[in-house]
């Protein structure tokens, strides 16, 4: 307990508006800012939101989800959330009303109670920070960064704890019941033995406890200029996380509002915007980025403080609002991401870096600035409905040399097998095509291809920011469905199975679709198929549309087990799946500077020594083969769709 | 610079066939003409670096408009569209007086064609125009640089790949090559396409007294495309990786290399004729 005088009592209480003013007026600023962006679909339902977002921030959900063996980094980061709490709380309590109006609330048992705990609290959050500034500046970690910044809040925070065990020590030896906490207790230790005699304590208390209290002020007002603001948006950020999947892109009414994507700042989402206050740098999403680890020049990380840079340097009179030359506008690196979504995956504050990607690309194509190479393939795709150049006639040609029945309306079938622009074009997918038609047929179902109705699904499109030839094509493509009488929409591409599942319910069409994986792996287990199990050894590439933005992990695998005796798993399997480089139209564009994706995930597959690898996507196939093809690497291993395998096997 | 691109409408080659019941073509979507579509990029392009000003003009019916709608969405700055129902079955060289009909109207220092239509190839349009204008023409020209004296310097493209360089004053007429420039993307409402979209395609009432009505030539009849014998080896319908295989040599007929002298070979290889057959 410091006892102040009138004097000091009224330059706290100064300080501390001051202090608020600035604060406030920057949280008003950077909601001001926040609110220019578009609106998004993300209120629903707020007490449920209130709960989810209490539970996540409080009991750091988020958090721990990322932590792993290779990083437990959000242990530490628990414990100083934690810790922080208690001394949030005790600032409040004991400084601004015990202190600071001079309430005596320090005696009772409750309050005994607290200090205990806050003392507790404080040797865990130094021995935290002290590992933090040791990940960061000793044992530099790749994914953190070493600026000025970081280190300062992370000295900050050592600053105010250890000052508050100061205080707390001294306050031991000069007062006359005091109330001795472990450490606190440690502290008046060194001070009594020090040999100060009380006045010269008392004297070094005051010096402290003004020190204490204007290095806290210092630090409210600094946090909303750091990127420590993620203790203030990220909480936010959480309340408004959006409930569609990370496949589903936004639906910009490109008829009614004049331009698409975030050409200006202007046109990100509100939830995206408040993503940059949210980001606190960890770089999670870096280091999980197949782009950043095959060395391009994009960094999810960097895209996000460009844009908070864009957004809180773009205000009247500084960088006029608009289309600012950040690093976050290096097309390069804006066109090198793959939308493979793991940066979704990982990040603990449920950012979502692709998605401002994609705003980026549509805003860049809105402008009319493309890599050569994209150009080409929209253009291809605007001219033929497909990125190949196919011409309708070779696609109804294709179904006859398959051997498929072309859907007509009228009839009725039980599936509709949609083949994709892959199919028509690759001889190698059509082994795909040709396995899931021969399983269909052991079935006895019948099906049947759209032929030259089927155009470009528009997933690649749209993920490369062409939003209204996307929206072309969904629309004929529904027009062209809905003329058949169906059950089931079968694809066999994880991207075509997503952009139906997903995206097309943006306009109106709620299919039944369902991914080959799924419907085979349901009928092996229900006995429909009867299969030979062998024993040689699977390993199975997890395409990142199947598995991070729709979940389908299992499927797979359990067709896989009826398969083969034992299936083994890459090092960065499931959710951490590594992209084999198709994403996002690479299948059709040359890949940015830097080693090759494919040739990466090739590497991890021949690491483990396995000899099959299965994957359940034709990008995937072609992107594996092509770079086994072309390194050379292992003669014997071989790339097998799951469909094939399931081929090869039945009885 | 002012521009003056002439443009055509014409039904996708790849798309369109030869019905041999109805003697007659099918029909098939209406697109811009492919060199029309290149010389509109280079015209986008001179601008981009010397300024001006683009105008499309077509000699159309309302319905094949669709050209120079394109050409306002992919930046040209104004269209101009003149018709006669008396042209409907009008051969290049009256086609050629209507277009005189419509750019004499204009101011301009360029009028640039592309070499050829897609569909009747006849590649006369250019040199028609330029002859009732009475400028000087190049044809298919792949660069064009433009002087500070109101001349420019064109490259034309000569057979083997050969250039042939001239220089001629302007106003003149410059039929392109295909090769010029490749044309870019305009997506849907983009910011330039919102532009395009809006603006108005003017129309010109044409005076039928001041056409030259006289047709050079008559289109007797079309006829079904002769069979063609194919050779090679098809490679369109061939995976990533057996085209890789092709692209770089490995193909499934068998290579052996002989070494010795000229006589030596020849012995060789006649002894392997007739081994394999």
């Amino acid at each position: 307990m410091m006892k102040l005088s009138a004097m000091e009592q009224a330059v706290f209480w100064i300080l501390l508006l001051v202090g608020l003013i600035f604060f406030v007026k920057r949280i008003y600023f950077l909601y001001k800012s926040v609110m220019k962006g578009e609106e998004d679909d993300n209120t629903d339902i707020p007490e449920k939101r209130l709960i989810t977002a209490a539970r996540d921030v409080l009991l750091q959900l988020c958090n721990f989800k990322t932590v792993s063996a290779g990083d437990l980094a959000g242990i530490g980061h628990a414990v100083i959330f934690w810790g922080f709490l208690c001394f949030s709380i005790n600032y409040i309590i004991f400084m601004f009303i015990g202190d600071g109006l001079g309430f005596p609330l320090r005696e009772s048992a409750a309050a005994h109670c607290f200090l205990y705990l806050v003392d507790v609290a404080g040797a865990f959050v130094l021995l935290a920070v002290i590992w933090a500034l040791y990940r960061r500046y000793i044992a530099k970690e790749t994914r953190l960064e070493r600026n000025m910044e970081a280190g300062a809040i992370l000295i900050i925070i050592f600053i105010l704890i250890s000052f508050h065990f100061i205080i707390e020590g001294i306050s031991i030896n000069t007062e006359a019941e005091p109330f001795k906490t472990p450490l606190a207790g440690i502290c008046a230790a060194i001070f009594t033995s020090s040999g100060l005699s009380v006045i010269q304590q008392n004297n070094f208390l005051h010096a402290i406890w003004w020190a204490h209290y204007l290095v806290l002020i210092g630090f409210m007002v600094y946090i909303p200029y750091s990127k420590h603001l993620h203790i203030i948006a990220s909480p936010f950020n959480i309340f408004f996380r959006l409930s569609r999947s990370s496949g589903e892109l936004r639906y910009p009414d490109i008829d009614k509002t004049e331009g698409f994507g975030a050409f200006k700042v202007e046109g990100f989402t509100r939830k995206q915007l408040l993503n940059t206050y949210s980001c606190t740098e960890c770089g999670r999403c870096d280091i999980n980025c197949p782009a950043f680890l095959s060395g391009k020049s994009l960094s999810p990380r960097k895209i996000l403080a460009g844009v908070k840079y864009d957004l809180l340097k773009s205000e009247p009179g500084r960088i006029p609002s608009g289309f600012a030359i950040t690093p976050a506008h290096d097309p390069e690196a804006v066109l090198s991401c793959t939308t493979c979504g793991a940066c979704i995956e990982v990040c603990p504050v449920l950012n979502r870096p692709m998605d401002l990607i994609i705003e980026i690309r549509r805003g860049l194509v809105y402008e009319g600035i493309f890599d050569e190479n994209q150009q080409d393939i929209l253009r291809r795709t605007f001219d033929y409905d497909n990125p190949y150049a196919l011409t309708p006639n070779s696609k109804d040609s294709l179904l006859e040399i398959m051997g498929l029945e072309k859907a007509v309306a009228g009839e009725k079938y039980d599936i509709l097998y949609w083949l994709g622009c892959s199919a028509y074009f690759d001889e190698r997918t059509r082994d795909i095509v040709r396995a899931v038609s021969k399983i269909l047929k052991k079935l006895n179902l019948r099906f049947a291809a759209l032929g030259e109705k089927e155009k470009c699904c528009g997933d690649f499109v749209r993920r490369a920011g062409d939003e209204g030839l996307f929206q072309q094509l969904a629309k004929d493509n529904i027009k062209a469905i809905n003329k058949i009488n169906f059950d089931i929409l079968l694809t066999h591409c994880p991207h075509g199975y997503n952009t139906f599942k997903n995206e097309y319910s943006q306009f109106d069409a709620h299919l039944k679709v369902m991914h080959y994986s799924e419907f085979i792996a349901n009928k092996l287990s229900q006995g429909a198929l009867a299969v030979n199990k062998t024993d040689t050894q699977i390993i199975y590439h997890d395409p990142c549309y199947l598995g991070r933005h729709n979940g389908i992990y299992d499927f797979p695998r359990n067709l896989l087990n009826h398969v083969t005796a034992s299936v083994a798993e890459f090092e960065k399997c499931k959710n951490k799946s590594f992209c084999c480089g198709a994403g996002g139209a690479h299948m059709w564009k040359h890949e940015e500077p830097g080693t090759r994706m494919n040739d990466n995930r090739m590497e991890q597959a021949c690491a483990t020594g396995v000899n099959t690898v299965a994957t359940a996507c034709p990008f995937c196939l072609a992107m594996l083969e092509e770079s086994l093809l072309v390194k050379g690497l292992v003669p014997e291993i071989r790339i097998k769709d799951i469909a094939e395998l399931v081929d090869e096997a039945i009885c | 610079m002012k521009i003056v691109l002439c443009l055509k409408e014409i039904l996708d080659p790849d798309i369109i066939e030869f019905d041999i019941n109805k003697n007659s073509l099918t029909s098939a979507p209406a697109i811009l003409n492919f060199p029309d579509f290149h010389a509109l990029e280079e015209a986008l392009r001179i601008r981009e670096k010397y300024g001006g000003e683009i105008k499309a003009v077509s000699v159309a019916t309302q319905q094949a408009e669709g050209g120079l709608r394109k050409a306002l969405i992919y930046g040209a700055d104004r269209a101009v569209r003149g018709w006669d129902p008396l042209l409907e079955k009008a051969d290049t060289w009256v086609v050629s007086s209507a277009l005189q009909n419509i750019i004499e109207k204009e101011n301009f220092d360029l009028i640039l064609c592309g070499c050829k239509s897609k569909d009747t190839a006849g590649q006369f349009m250019g040199a028609a125009l330029a002859s009732r204008l009475n400028l000087p023409l190049v044809t298919g020209v792949v660069g064009i640089d433009i002087e500070k004296n109101n001349s420019c310097i064109v490259h034309k493209k000569l057979e083997k790949g050969k250039r042939e360089t001239y220089s001629l004053m302007l106003p003149a007429v410059l039929t392109l090559d295909e090769s010029i420039a490749k044309p870019r993307y305009v997506a849907m409402f983009s910011r330039i396409y919102n532009q395009g979209i809006h603006k108005n395609i003017e129309v010109i009432e044409l005076n039928p007294e001041k056409i030259d009505h006289d047709p050079l030539i008559e289109r007797l009849y079309i006829c079904q495309a002769k069979p063609r014998i194919k050779v090679g080896k098809k490679v369109s319908g061939l995976s990533m990786m057996s085209l890789m295989k092709v692209l770089r040599g490995e193909t499934e007929g068998k290579k052996e290399l002989f070494s010795g002298s000229a006589l030596e070979g020849a012995e060789k290889i006649s002894e392997k004729i007739e081994e394999w057959y």
